[in-house]
């Protein structure tokens, strides 16, 4: 199991993976499996399909090929998606209408937003942003793709910065990144923004915590708006080219055995056929996981794909699965001790075991980013991440009910 | 492509490998240098003590869960170290029953009435060492019940010594004696080197915040500084009050309780501060010669308020 050290002091500190992990290309699979969150789409079952061809208001089809089959799918997080299964064609054949963009300065927002769009790049940009983030740093201790995105591209930061420029309309432009690679990014982005080094250890990469180290130091966390520097590349480079945006980089891992490889996957790539094609067994009561071994979700299935969210798949094996219990509160107060946003963590759940849920409201819950320091320190085990999402999908289902925001 | 079975939750997929065992018997384990000087000092006596201690919580712990009808967690490690720390905290003289009615009194009134482990508002164990205190003051008395042993120091018991005359009666004491251990006491409370190795271990083991016992000796310290600057002649130096006595097991072990502390960083430093301030106002002014126990006991009453008294946290965007 992934543990903390023998002696690990009080509050948690889990390094990111700041190892070199290069960027291998993986094979193009002969099916794929988008998915979407509309139900409307624009091309139906035996449909011909171009690389570059929308199929649904925020799906762009990645691949050439023939459409066979379009059905209802529930996702790892439970939301109901609609899949759409397309059989692969030999050579790309990429649809007519999409022109490269040499560079982006004095572009209005709604142009770049459009064209990301049409390229399949589909992202909320806040319209009143006043700090923009590229992200430098990986959300997740088994995530590796932005730092390495950094190391190999960097001279792609001075596009990716006035793309970000031009979209968000920010003021003030930061670069996140690890003091291993700040060298680099200050000779390639230290003139047009501003470089900020953060400790290479979670939760440090995550958005809102970024927001918070950058907001001003009375409290409210920044109004800002933060992209991972793997995304904006491939923003850049779809731009650039007038290519769609095809591929997806993720974080391979296997936790037992160490493996750890960097993958340019195609968007819709089967997780069963990666998982077959690096020889990796799944064994029997484990965990599949995307989205980190943090934040992430365990699916249900290996009938799974890469989307454009997935920033990492990790096989954790039976043995290594960390289990939970339903055991009392200690009041040792290590949950709240690892608390990024100084959250009373322990009072939290307990109101939220039994029900209290305006009092989680009281305590703050709504600031909690669910990033599972504290389930990962508590001594007695217990299940805190289940009981701030109870509290949090209550609340939310409240407010709802009351026709308030849901 | 067989499906395989597979697991199916949230994050986080990883545990820091902490559990209730493993911080009872870590806490348990930081205690056996202590342990080990006290049955260096007081020989079968001592042995017997913490030995019956450990095994009466044991079993109160089991009787009483089975009474209430609650699943039995003895297990656990927690009634152990209650026992352990009971035994440490009295005299080596200490009859048997004594000691039986105070772990009964400790799993009993300390813990289980409350619900049990961590739900407690006192320290478990100073309750039960608290009764015993109260009810049987010559047994409990180190003046008195430890006239037998031979202790290689000038000065027996320092304390009673301060208590009674004054700091400049103490003129003969010797703080590498008071360091190592050479005075009369309960069992495991008088060594600082071999408690402070183990409340180290506990800090860089991650089983206590060092916020609590850095600041209850920091507590001890100015309160300290403050009278013995007003009149050295009369009240004793911070050495002498942080070295003597029941300061670092109270510091390292008896304030950091979980259940009955603090558990904001603020809230610690507080408590702390005052839990060590308020120990050698007892020292001064109190009936007892050392009042570090009730100090704790005390503040557990504050813990809650302490913890309210954190700012608002930052909001997310």
């Amino acid at each position: 199991m992934q543990t903390a050290s023998f002696f690990s002091f009080w509050a948690p500190r889990i390094r990111l993976n700041t190892d070199i992990v290069p960027i291998q290309k993986a094979s193009v699979p002969t099916r794929v499996r988008l998915f979407t969150e509309h139900d409307r789409l624009e091309v139906e079952t035996g449909a011909a399909v171009k690389t570059g061809q929308r199929l649904a208001p925020d799906l762009v089809s990645p691949v050439t090929g023939d459409v066979t089959d379009v059905s209802s799918f529930r996702g790892p997080d439970g939301l109901t998606l609609t899949s759409i299964s397309l059989d692969v064609a030999g050579e790309d054949d990429i649809q007519e209408g999409l022109s490269p963009l040499p560079d982006f300065e004095g572009r209005q927002r709604d142009e770049l937003a459009a064209a990301l769009s049409d390229l399949g790049c589909h992202i909320d940009v806040p319209s009143q942003a006043s700090i923009a983030v590229v992200n430098g740093l990986d959300l997740d201790p088994a995530q590796a793709i932005n730092q390495q995105t950094l190391r190999e591209d960097a001279a792609m930061l001075p596009d990716a910065v006035s793309l970000l420029k031009a979209l968000t309309g920010a003021a003030r432009i930061v670069v996140a990144t690890t003091p291993q690679l700040r060298n680099l990014t200050e000779r390639h982005a230290g003139a047009q923004a501003e470089i900020v080094e953060l400790d290479p250890v979670y939760p440090n990469g995550l958005p809102e915590v970024i927001l918070r180290r950058l907001g001003d130091p009375n409290g409210a966390a920044a109004d800002g708006f933060v992209v991972g520097i793997e995304r904006l590349f491939a923003m850049v480079a779809a731009l650039k080219s007038g290519k769609p945006v095809q591929d997806k980089l993720l974080t391979l891992s296997v936790l037992s055995t160490g493996l750890c490889k960097n993958l340019r996957a195609r968007i819709g790539a089967p997780i069963d056929v990666i998982l077959q094609e690096h020889d990796i067994d799944l064994g029997a009561n484990g965990k599949l996981i995307t989205g980190g071994v943090m934040r992430g979700v365990a699916c249900y299935s290996t009938d799974f794909a890469v989307t454009p969210e997935t920033d990492s798949i990790t096989v954790q094996h039976e043995t290594d699965v960390a289990a939970f219990e339903p055991n009392a509160c200690l009041n040792c107060g290590k949950c709240s001790a690892a608390c990024p946003m100084d959250l009373r963590v322990d009072l939290i759940c307990r109101y939220s075991e039994y029900g209290l849920f305006e009092r989680c409201r009281e305590l703050d819950i709504d600031a909690c980013i669910l990033c599972g320091l504290c389930a990962y320190s508590c001594t007695a085990r217990r299940p805190l991440i289940h009981l701030l999402k109870l509290a949090k999908a209550e609340l939310a289902a409240e407010s709802a009910a009351k026709g308030g925001q849901p | 492509m067989k499906t395989p079975s597979l697991v199916v939750s949230y994050g986080p997929h990883w545990h820091c490998g902490a559990s209730i065992k493993s911080a009872m018997y870590g806490m348990a384990l930081a205690l056996m240098p202590a342990a080990a000087w006290g049955i260096h000092l007081y020989g079968i006596d001592a042995a017997r003590v913490i030995a019956l201690a450990v095994v009466c919580c044991v079993v109160s712990e089991a009787l009483v869960q089975k009474l209430f009808k609650k699943p039995i967690t003895v297990t656990d490690g927690s009634a152990i170290l209650d026992g352990l720390l009971l035994g440490l905290i009295l005299p080596a003289s200490a009859p048997f029953w004594m000691v039986m009615v105070g772990s009964f009194v400790c799993i009993l009134v300390g813990k289980q009435v409350f619900g049990g482990l961590g739900s407690n508002p006192f320290n478990a164990v100073l309750v039960g060492w608290a009764a015993l205190k109260i009810s049987w003051k010559a047994q409990m008395n180190f003046d008195v019940a430890l006239v037998n042993y031979d202790i290689d120091a000038a000065v027996a018991y320092p304390l009673g010594v301060l208590w009674k005359h004054g700091a400049s009666a103490l003129s003969g004491v010797s703080m590498f004696d008071l360091f190592v251990g050479n005075e009369a006491g309960g069992i495991g409370c008088t060594s600082v080197l071999w408690l402070g190795i183990g409340g180290l271990f506990m800090i860089l083991r991650g089983l206590i915040s060092w916020r609590t016992p850095v600041c209850f000796l920091a507590g001890v310290a100015l309160m300290s500084a403050v009278f013995w600057m007003a009149d050295g002649a009369r009240f004793a130096s911070p050495l002498f009050h942080l070295l003597a006595g029941n300061v670092v097991i109270g510091a390292f072990f008896l304030a950091p309780d979980y259940a009955s502390s603090p558990v904001s960083s603020r809230g610690k430093v507080l408590f702390g501060l005052g839990g060590g301030a308020l120990a050698v106002l007892l020292r001064t002014w109190s009936a007892y010669p050392d009042g570090t126990f009730f100090a704790i006991l005390l503040m557990n009453i504050l813990s809650p308020l302490l913890d309210a008294r954190r700012a608002r946290p930052r909001r997310a965007a």
